[in-house]
């Protein structure tokens, strides 16, 4: 450990008023399909029998060949539609060399220079709270690799290699160096993620695997560099200050985390004077820190060239005219229409639409809601309110509670009508969550209708004042918050069907005549 | 009687009129086998006479019960580059010499569904880099018209295996030049369909936008008649060419009339040797009595192809090798290592000299700041050379050449050429570049050596060529030559 990190620490702030911090993303995602990338066997390796779903082709045997998922292809076009990309009319996988034991072709069937997306975007806030496009540089394809599991017991260290994992669909998305905060990071990886549930292209499951972050941080004095043409260039003499890359992070929080600790980390070697070198990095969950792993002066040469075992693909017009028509309306334009058709905030909409089956569940209720604003409004204060409290509880998604979106807004349409009191409607939704059942039925059970009965009434602040003298005479002699006592004597006695302020006006008529 | 000798339509009306059974005729091939393989060395694998036993049974069965298609029982050899199930499968390296193939491949199993005895596995240039079968790491075949001289490569021992008598056909593959160089090389009929004809399912790669396995016979009609069983669309393989099997009908010509033949000096000259150039114009005299109208085209020189193949095949090769790391394949001493690294060594140290130079070379054509100077701009030429065909093709219906430009040479004379193998297919490459069809054929003997020639037509154009050249060995008895020591 340098100097720089035992002596005075930067604080955070005080780092960020001297240095920006820049930052380029790449994620690895796996897509949901049955089969792997480029033969036959099932995709689903996770907690399976170690090498029991190979074949000559993921195992890289002699003489085995490749063929293309044409499933992963679909849903990788589908991503990109999505995200705004560019989708090449003409596409083809590259062979990428390198050396590693869970590498069993001794290549990486990858694609280099003409990716199926280029291009495109995701939007996130910015510094300073206004909406910023994250660019994305390209998603590619390309096949995960083995999983080398290194053991030791007494006769010596040893590595084995499971091949379930071999050969399945991966997608590569890169973006571009113009992420300048750990939380743009944080919420376009987390955007990221929750776009590819909607389409249904990967699970994205941090738990599984499924979603890698790999980020490059640098931090560059304020005023020393630009972004031009996608690359960052001195504007100074100086040289700009090298790249740190931490790979595969198994998780978003982490992925933040780490940016957080690198930036740091290079604000205090770069105020100590000492040399960053281009280093890759790896995230340790247990101590809250990155390790370094190796310097990365020479770029490696991965000696790519076109796969002659896979014919470049052709991506037609029709192809991506039917993606299209399934590219699902995504969070970011429902959040917009929801605020511009009934007003509601972008951090409500936010909270409604975070998964897709939460969204449409609240579809449903806005649909039995005709698209009534009033109605939509007061919808939304209990599924942002009781309901979100009572998924916080319950520990599960408000979809799975027993609410039909149909009963909420029948207990709605009772709330306006002044059937029933906004204290009786919380009562009913409560019920409506945790048990379901008949909104009406319920009503009359539980007897929480309005008391529009007078004489019902009167009779229950008659018999309140007959039963608290003391109230009554704490009132008459002044004590003007007794009133407040008899009233819930009065609710009680209704089972709070009463309506609060036909009670008080009764009460204070009866004890002034008293 | 040499049962070896017989044709494929020979064997199927002995078998079909039960005038010999299928075990009679594998026994008696397996002695063909036994017998010469002492000087031919054609063979890695024999299997036994047990070992066939239920593809012997099976292929009687379909005899009698009168499902036999042409290749029912019919007993061959296969180059080991194959993989058969449970086999070992080597491609005559070293490294692979404990390699049992858990999986089949298209051709084989095309082969074996139609009821082919597969009787071994033959020798061939180590990883089929070669055209002599010296870099195999078994050592050299021999070839049957004299066993001083190697017999072509990479499907030497295919070759080696049908000249010298041993089997009536084998089932080779080519990269450039590796079934009609050998067939050329020992007298007898080696065809080579469009990439993408035949399946690469299952064969051990060398260069993968080439590799094209197919027939070595004695005769065009057995030639066709395995392109029958082993062509069509695979949907193992990416590459295959998306329509069914060939047909072709070599009795829809009868002669040569109409038909224009092209040739280029460039192809006859230079390095050619005299005796090979002029038993391929005798045989083109023979064309033209035929009726076929002779005409001189402007080819690119055939160096060029040399040159692009070389670079083309050696990237790929260095590729295709990539996954021998020393890791998963190799003999596994049972002397403890002591580290990882040992193990790499010591597998990869197998590794033979030819494999080494390839990969050498194609890692670095393929290394970034030189593939854009070697890999980009050879696969620019071979679009070059792909039209050169095609304009050539507007004009005359096939071309045709030597095969080789030499006589086979005596074994070890030509391993000090750094682009030995690449000179052999001089006359080759430009057509393997440019994925059409060849076919090669025995036109006579010089020095006592037979020559071949070759007639290449434009893609998919098997059975035009198939057909020019069935005429020819209609009218000519060379393919009936046998070596005088291996009847």
């Amino acid at each position: 450990m340098s100097n720089a990190m035992n002596g005075k620490s930067l604080k955070m702030a005080e780092g960020h008023e001297k240095y920006d911090l820049i930052i380029g993303l790449e994620i690895h995602v796996e897509p949901k399909t049955n089969s792997k990338m480029f033969c036959s066997c099932s995709a689903d390796f996770w907690e399976k029998e170690p090498n029991t779903q190979t074949c000559p082709v993921c195992l890289g045997l002699p003489g085995a060949l490749p063929l293309v998922n044409k499933k992963a292809v679909e849903l990788m076009i589908k991503t990109g539609l999505a995200l705004h990309s560019e989708i090449r009319r003409k596409t083809k996988f590259d062979r990428k060399h390198y050396f590693y034991p869970d590498l069993p072709k001794g290549y990486q069937l990858s694609q280099y220079d003409e990716p199926i997306c280029e291009g495109g975007y995701i939007s996130v806030s910015g510094v300073d709270g206004s909406e910023k496009q994250i660019a994305i540089t390209r998603i590619h394809m390309e096949e995960d690799v083995a999983k080398a599991l290194h053991a030791k017991d007494a006769t010596g260290e040893y590595t084995l290699i499971d091949y379930n994992k071999s050969g399945v669909p991966l997608f590569e998305l890169v973006t571009e160096p113009v992420i300048n905060s750990s939380d743009e990071a944080w919420e376009f990886a987390k955007k990221y993620q929750q776009i590819l549930r909607y389409l249904g292209v990967s699970d994205a499951d941090i738990e599984k695997g499924q979603m890698r972050c790999e980020p490059n941080i640098s931090i560059q004095k304020k005023g020393t560099w630009k972004y031009e043409n996608g690359e960052i260039i001195p504007t100074t003499d100086a040289p700009l200050l090298e790249r740190v890359e931490v790979k595969n992070i198994g998780s978003i929080r982490f992925m933040k985390n780490a940016i957080d600790y690198e930036f740091n980390r290079l604000v205090e070697l770069a105020e100590a004077g000492e040399e960053i070198r281009q280093q890759t990095r790896g995230w340790n969950p247990a101590k809250g820190k990155t390790e370094f792993q190796r310097y990365k002066e020479t770029a490696q040469d991965y000696r790519y060239f076109p796969d002659p075992d896979i014919p470049p693909l052709e991506i037609s017009e029709e192809m991506i005219d039917s993606i299209k028509k399934e590219v699902p309306e995504l969070p970011d334009e429902k959040i917009w229409r929801y605020e511009k058709d009934f007003g509601i905030s972008a951090y409500d909409a936010g909270i409604l639409v975070e998964d897709k089956a939460k969204a449409e569940y609240v579809e449903q209720i806005f649909a039995a809601a005709n698209n009534t604003t009033e109605i939509i409004t007061d919808a939304v204060k209990f599924l942002n309110g009781i309901g979100a409290s009572w998924s916080n509880n319950a520990g599960k998604s408000i979809v799975e509670s027993s609410l039909q979106p149909k009963a909420l807004i029948e207990v709605i349409t009772l709330l306006h009508s002044g059937d029933i009191t906004r204290n009786a409607a919380s009562q009913l939704v409560e019920k409506l969550l945790n048990e379901g059942g008949n909104v009406s039925e319920l009503v009359e059970k539980l007897g929480l209708k309005v008391l529009n009965d007078t004489g019902a009434l009167e009779k229950f602040v008659d018999e309140a004042i007959a039963e608290n003298p003391n109230a009554v005479a704490d009132y008459k002699s002044g004590k003007m918050n007794a009133i407040g006592f008899l009233m819930g004597q009065v609710m009680r006695k209704s089972g709070g069907s009463a309506k609060p302020g036909d009670v008080q006006t009764l009460l204070k008529d009866k004890l002034s005549q008293l | 009687m040499n049962l070896a000798r017989k044709t494929i339509p020979e064997l199927r009306t002995m078998l079909d009129s039960k005038e010999i059974s299928v075990r009679e005729l594998t026994n008696s091939i397996l002695q063909q086998v036994q017998q010469k393989d002492g000087d031919l060395k054609s063979f890695l694998t024999i299997f036994s006479e047990k070992e066939l036993s239920p593809a012997i049974d099976a292929a009687q069965k379909a005899i009698d019960e009168g499902k036999a298609t042409d290749l029912t029982g019919i007993p061959c050899s296969v180059k080991d580059i194959f993989n058969m199930v449970g086999t070992r499968t080597t491609a005559s390296a070293k490294i692979l010499d404990n390699y049992i193939a858990p999986y089949e491949s298209t051709v084989t199993s095309r082969l074996k569904n139609a009821g082919a005895i597969i009787v071994g596995k033959v020798n061939m240039d180590a990883w089929a880099h070669g055209s002599s079968t010296e870099t195999s790491d078994y050592g050299p075949s021999h070839n049957p018209w004299d066993i001083t001289r190697h017999p072509g490569g990479s499907s030497g021992g295919s070759a080696s295996s049908v000249a010298g008598g041993q089997v009536p056909y084998s089932v080779g593959t080519e990269t450039a030049g590796s079934i009609r160089g050998p067939a050329a090389a020992t007298g007898i009929t080696g065809f080579k369909g469009t990439y993408g004809r035949v399946s690469r399912y299952g064969v051990i790669a060398m260069g993968s936008s080439l590799d094209s396995p197919g027939p070595l016979t004695r005769t065009v009609e057995d030639a066709a008649t395995i392109m029958k069983y082993i062509s069509g669309h695979d949907a193992h393989d990416g590459t295959s060419i998306q329509e069914s099997a060939l047909n072709i009908d070599l009795s829809a010509r009868k002669d040569l009339k109409g038909l224009k033949i092209g040739i280029s000096n460039d192809y006859f000259s230079g390095a050619i040797q005299p005796g090979v150039s002029a038993r391929v114009k005798e045989a083109l005299e023979v064309m033209k009595s035929l009726g076929a109208e002779i005409r001189e085209v402007e080819m690119l020189n055939p160096e060029y192809a040399v040159a692009v193949y070389t670079i083309v095949c050696r990237s790929e090769v260095s590729s295709n090798l990539a996954r021998y790391t020393g890791t998963r394949y190799g003999t596994f001493k049972n002397d403890p290592v002591q580290t990882v690294y040992d193990v790499f060594m010591n597998n990869r140290s197998i590794f033979g000299f030819e494999a080494k130079r390839r990969s050498m070379t194609g890692s670095y054509v393929l290394s970034k700041g030189y593939y854009d100077k070697y890999y980009r701009k050879a696969q620019q030429v071979r679009t070059l050379i792909r039209q050169d065909y095609d304009k050539i093709f507007q004009d005359v219906d096939v071309f045709i050449s030597p095969t080789l430009p030499n006589i086979a040479e005596v074994i070890g004379d030509a391993l000090n050429n750094p682009l030995f193998g690449e000179m052999a297919d001089l006359l080759i490459c430009a057509s393997a570049m440019a994925g059409i069809p060849g076919i090669s054929v025995p036109v006579g003997l010089t020095e006592n050596m037979p020559v071949g020639m070759q007639i290449i037509g434009p893609a998919k154009a098997e059975e035009r060529i198939a057909q020019v050249a069935h005429v020819y060995q209609t009218a000519t008895e060379f393919h009936k030559l046998v070596p005088a020591n291996y009847e």
